[in-house]
């Protein structure tokens, strides 16, 4: 194997492949080196007895919207969304509910009909979230961060639309959906959940303006056709088309420097990789600490990778293989059966925020968290060559502490989740369930070592670590103070999720540094918002 | 991606997989297509527990030592290491009795010698016999497409032990073992080891004599890490040599123009929507035979060869299904039969073989009588595989245990096939089969933290080719014998095959090779360099004789 590259890149999750897809396409010899034996990090499916099943990242907000997805052709190549019209359903007592689709009005209407005065506020919100995502955060999430005096100003002089994000940037998740007026509980509750599924603190001051991205993202959502791996395989074709390699199977030891400048990898079998840039996707502690650690790094470096906060709860998730007819929720409309995602157990706000305490304090006591079944938004992830019986791959994903005796208590958990399913959807209990496989937030860091804690966005998202404060200002514009040494992984902008941000905005950095021509041209979301100056000029 | 290419390869289990490397390092484009999200699904590894402990689910044992393959396309340069163990494989029985093989010919003779010094001398004689004819064995028996000439071959190997091919045609395995070995613990052991080698039903006039002649495979390896590296090797041997691979492609049909085929076309459903690829010279279908034929449309096979398109239909696929269960374990098991032998704790493939000659005798006929629960764990391969290879343990010592049986599948007297989907029986099942390894190694079910297991449902499931889970691409017994098996190179132009020929898909990779063979032939590539070992040509120096 070559041992001599023009970049390395650690970490083959979707933003390391991303980056090194990009580089290799413009000329660049580049190595992926991952510690799993499968690429993908978060994109893990795995198919178990035939029903495939992922583990972590499910939901895809931004699909074909990704620029990686036109740009790499990712779409020739066996990369297909499925994209359910309804896409969540929140259950209350008394079969009581609502279903947010793709379709705004839609959306109103089933508002509506549960309480008839959030129709119009809810309207509202549903108008500007998607107004705000499509002119600003979207855009906003494949340029590099924005100094954040500079981006308010930007913001205050671009009309309407620029004012009312730096009024969001002030407040704090739950204020930004508390300013629409919403008025009933369950509606409150349910938007509430959405906005803060995947970590977002909804007393976080200051992260006001990502909920807005939940709150439009997730009812524009998509699952990958074949299950999520899908997605990561097919970026790793692009890699290896392009003279890229991919190393599977190797960690990295630690980062090798001549003088103060970084020079390659050596990795944990004795290897070493010379390399111009590194590229590290891993977290600020991997990179900082562990594979710099014993040499002389800059006190702020040391200090901003030691403070850099871990997020205060995580995910389980559980996913069952099962025949029997999908989840059949009695006495709730038809359209909940075909949601995307189904929530349930949350009747007020009161509920939402005290389940979020509870898990920051250890307590998994509370069931409540949601549904999907894959398999009926996209036949690829059941067995239906066999037709005894009806296979089924369902999938349950709730809060639960990090902190936790899970080893002993995940068998136990995943079981309560399916009977608080059951109990929405009786006919579970005839279900014939064949495969069963849980994943507690201990077993996230298990399996993905980047996600200490079970972060699952490779970090807490608050004002202090997000945006140009990502991981710490010093490194937050993916070149860090130390010659050689990227970051393009989800510790920097635009932070977790599956965006492939990180990875699309490093890769023209490290582009530039290494004196390759930038093949790609910005998005055109991008020019608009640079036009309407909600973005700088250039 | 292209839409259209030399040779199409529908299905990437390792044969398929094998048969593509082959064919696009002779030079030719060639799409191998998936219908899945991953390759191998019947050698997968997987830490089915969640411990940190991978599970080969399904082949545990490699038989790639024989194999051409593993030199022809040099798989060692792709990440693929095996390790040998000494001890290859054992008979183990409850009452602490234990017959074990290994490479060594004097060390397995040592070890049938402890039951008869007869036995151990007319064991020598005949291993003595075979073994400077190994390579040619296995190159005419296994890795050639079936014709009379090579099947007069087989019969004619009775001369090692004294019988004429008419002998041999007309006796079955039991008979032969009878003939030849007189202590009832040997000739079970080797009727067992017989039993799953494979190559026939040792019960059955003609190849029962045969196979059971020619016992199981020597040499067999353990892979390092797991059975899959041998997927992720062929995978990236066939890559390297430019060969595409779809997943997430499950085929609707076969194209046909002028009589042949010339391409196939993506359900809906696929991740590339209903694309249509071009086959410019070649269909190979690695899927099962009756899978195969509605693919390629029954009017078609028919006009091309009818008599093809009803062995298709009727190709039986009930005989040799496995129920496996798995066992996550604080450690290794203690076999009863490590109180007198400690090589046993080093054998990574332990059988169980019959209490005795007549269990034996009944018990097959019993499996051909369908009796589920009274043949229930009578002979059975047990993985062992952390007892030579440490990465199968997890950072803390914990290691998995696999016991599986080929049931009948029929259950025809518990209401049909879809029963494997009823707990209430394969629930009797998987205890059964503690019950059977607490009897081999006592104090098991102390070791034992979690279980689970898969039936032949559950295996057909994750292996849509692979009807009733079945693990050879269908029976390879009576009239899908050797000459009865699909062909290779099929009477229509263009159309191959590599599921349901002969010998049966195994980690020999056998079927992708003939295949590959076939392909290159009538395309004109089959002279290559590289396209030269011999069986054993990589381990040569490990055969101790």
């Amino acid at each position: 194997m070559a041992q001599e590259f023009d970049a390395v890149v650690l970490g083959a999750g979707p933003n390391g492949l991303t980056c090194a897809a990009y580089l290799a396409r413009a000329g660049a010899k580049v190595a992926v080196i991952e510690r799993n034996l499968e690429t993908g990090g978060g994109l893990v499916t795995q198919e178990l007895g035939g029903f495939k099943m992922n583990y972590h990242a499910t939901y895809m907000m931004l699909g074909e919207l990704m620029p990686p997805f036109a740009d790499l052709e990712l779409g020739a190549d066996g990369v297909r969304f499925a994209y359910p019209e309804a896409q969540v359903s929140f259950l209350f007592s008394g079969h009581k509910s609502f279903t947010l689709f793709t379709d705004p009005a839609r959306s109103v209407q089933s508002v509506a009909a549960l309480s008839a005065v959030d129709a119009e506020p809810y309207a509202a919100l549903r108008k500007e979230v998607d107004q705000l995502c499509e002119a600003i955060l979207i855009p906003a999430t494949f340029v590099p961060p924005v100094e954040p005096v500079e981006q308010m100003m930007l913001f205050r002089e671009a009309g309407a639309l620029g004012e009312r994000m730096a009024e969001i940037s002030e407040m704090s998740p739950l204020e930004y959906l508390q300013s629409f007026g919403l008025r009933d509980p369950r509606v409150n509750a349910g938007l509430l959940y959405l906005s803060s599924m995947f970590g977002l603190e909804p007393d976080e001051g200051g992260m006001g303006f990502m909920a807005p991205i939940y709150l439009s993202r997730l009812t524009h959502s998509a699952l990958v056709r074949g299950g999520s791996h899908q997605l990561s395989s097919i970026l790793r074709r692009r890699i290896e088309e392009a003279g890229g390699i991919v190393i599977v199977g190797k960690g990295a030891r630690r980062l090798v420097l001549s003088g103060n400048r970084v020079t390659g990898v050596e990795l944990e079998d004795g290897t070493t990789l010379k390399a111009f840039a590194v590229v590290s996707t891993l977290n600020p502690e991997q990179t900082f600490l562990q594979l710099l650690s014993g040499d002389k790094i800059a006190p702020e470096l040391r200090e901003g990778a030691e403070n850099y906060e871990w997020e205060k709860w995580s995910l389980f998730v559980a996913n069952w293989g099962m025949l029997g007819a999908p989840p059949r929720y009695e006495g709730y409309p038809e359209v909940v059966d075909r949601s995307l995602i189904t929530v349930m157990g949350y009747e007020s706000v009161d509920d939402v925020l005290a389940h979020i305490r509870e898990v920051e304090q250890g307590d998994f006591s509370r069931m409540a968290g949601h549904g999907t079944v894959a398999s009926m938004h996209d036949p690829l992830m059941a067995p239906h060559h066999v037709t005894f019986g009806t296979p089924h791959t369902i999938r349950w994903e709730s809060w639960a502490p990090y902190d936790a005796p899970w080893d002993k208590e995940r068998e136990g958990y995943a079981k309560r989740a399916l009977e608080l399913w059951r109990s929405y959807a009786p006919n579970l209990g005839q279900a014939n369930i064949r495969m069963s496989v849980a994943w507690s937030p201990k077993d996230i860091e298990a399996q993905l070592p980047t996600m200490k804690h079970g972060s699952i966005k490779h970090g807490a998202y608050t004002s202090l670590q997000m945006g140009y404060n990502r991981p710490f200002p010093e490194c937050s514009s993916y070149r860090t103070p130390i010659p050689g040494l990227y970051l393009g992984g989800s510790s920097v902008h635009p932070g977790g999720m599956v965006t492939m941000g990180p990875g699309y905005n490093s890769a023209r950095v490290v582009a530039e540094d290494l004196g390759l021509a930038i093949w790609w041209r910005e998005p055109d979301s991008v020019i608009l918002a640079r036009k309407a100056g909600y973005l700088p000029a250039s | 991606m292209k839409d259209s290419y030399d040779v199409v390869i529908v299905g990437a289990g390792v044969n398929g997989l094998a048969c593509g490397a082959y064919l696009a390092k002779a030079g030719l484009e060639v799409a191998v297509i998936e219908k899945r999200n991953e390759c191998g699904p019947f050698a997968l590894t997987e830490d089915i527990f969640g411990a940190g402990v991978p599970v080969d689910t399904h082949a545990g044992v490699c038989f790639l030592p024989m194999s051409p393959a593993w030199g022809d396309l040099d798989l060692s340069s792709f990440g693929f290491e095996m390790i040998f163990p000494e001890v290859s494989g054992a008979t183990v029985w409850p009452d602490k009795n234990l017959i074990y093989y290994t490479l060594n010919r004097d060390k397995t003779a040592e070890s049938i010698g402890r039951y008869s010094q007869k036995d151990a001398k007319t064991y020598l004689r005949i291993a003595g016999q075979i073994a400077p004819r190994v390579q040619e064995i296995v190159e005419r028996g296994v890795f050639t497409a079936p014709s009379p000439e090579g099947e007069d071959y087989l019969f004619s190997l009775g001369s090692f032990v004294g019988f004429s091919p008419r002998d041999l045609r007309t006796m079955n395995g039991m008979e032969l073992l009878d003939l030849l070995y007189e202590n009832e613990y040997v000739r079970t052991s080797l009727l067992g080891m017989a039993n799953i080698g494979v190559f026939g039903d040792p019960a059955e006039k003609g190849e029962g004599a045969v196979m059971t002649l020619l016992g199981w495979g020597l040499g067999i390896g353990v892979p390092k890490g797991g059975m899959h590296n041998l997927v992720h090797a062929l995978v990236r041997c066939f890559r390297h040599h430019g060969g595409t691979l779809m997943l997430n492609a499950p085929v609707a049909k076969v194209t046909w123009a002028a009589g042949r085929p010339d391409g196939v076309v993506l359900e809906e459903d696929s991740a590339f929507g209903p694309r249509e690829i071009k086959a410019r010279k070649a269909v190979v279908m690695h899927t099962s035979p009756p899978i195969a034929v509605k693919m390629l449309g029954d009017d078609e096979v028919a006009r091309g060869d009818g008599e093809l398109q009803r062995k298709m239909n009727y190709w039986d696929m009930t005989g040799h299904c496995a129920f496996t269960s798995y066992f996550l374990l604080k450690e290794p098991a203690h076999w009863g039969s490590a109180s007198w032998n400690r090589d046993i704790m080093k054998c990574p493939y332990p059988v169980r073989a019959w209490d005795s000659w007549d269990h034996a005798a009944r018990s097959l006929q019993y499996t051909r009588n369908e009796e589920l629960f009274v043949v229930a764990a009578d002979v059975a391969e047990m993985y062992n595989l952390a007892a030579v290879d440490p990465s199968r343990r997890s950072p803390d010592g914990k290691c998995a245990m696999v016991f599986e049986i080929e049931y009948p599948v029929n259950l025809r007297r518990y209401g049909g096939i879809q029963a494997w989907d009823n707990r209430e029986i394969t629930d009797q099942l998987h205890e059964n089969h503690l019950g059977q390894i607490e009897a081999l190694a006592p104090g098991f079910r102390e070791l034992v933290l979690a279980s689970s297991y898969s039936t032949p449902l559950d295996n057909w499931r994750r292996n849509p080719s692979a009807i009733y889970g079945h693990e050879l691409g269908g029976d390879v017994s009576g009239a899908q014998w050797y000459m009865g098996r699909m062909p290779n190179r099929s009477r229509i132009a263009g159309l191959y095959f590599s599921n349901g020929v002969w010998p049966g898909s195994l980690t020999h990779l056998a079927t992708g090779y003939i295949t590959a063979c076939c392909v290159a032939e009538d395309l004109g590539v089959r002279k290559q360099e590289w396209w030269c070992h011999h069986p054993f040509d990589q381990i040569a120096s490990h055969l101790g004789g």
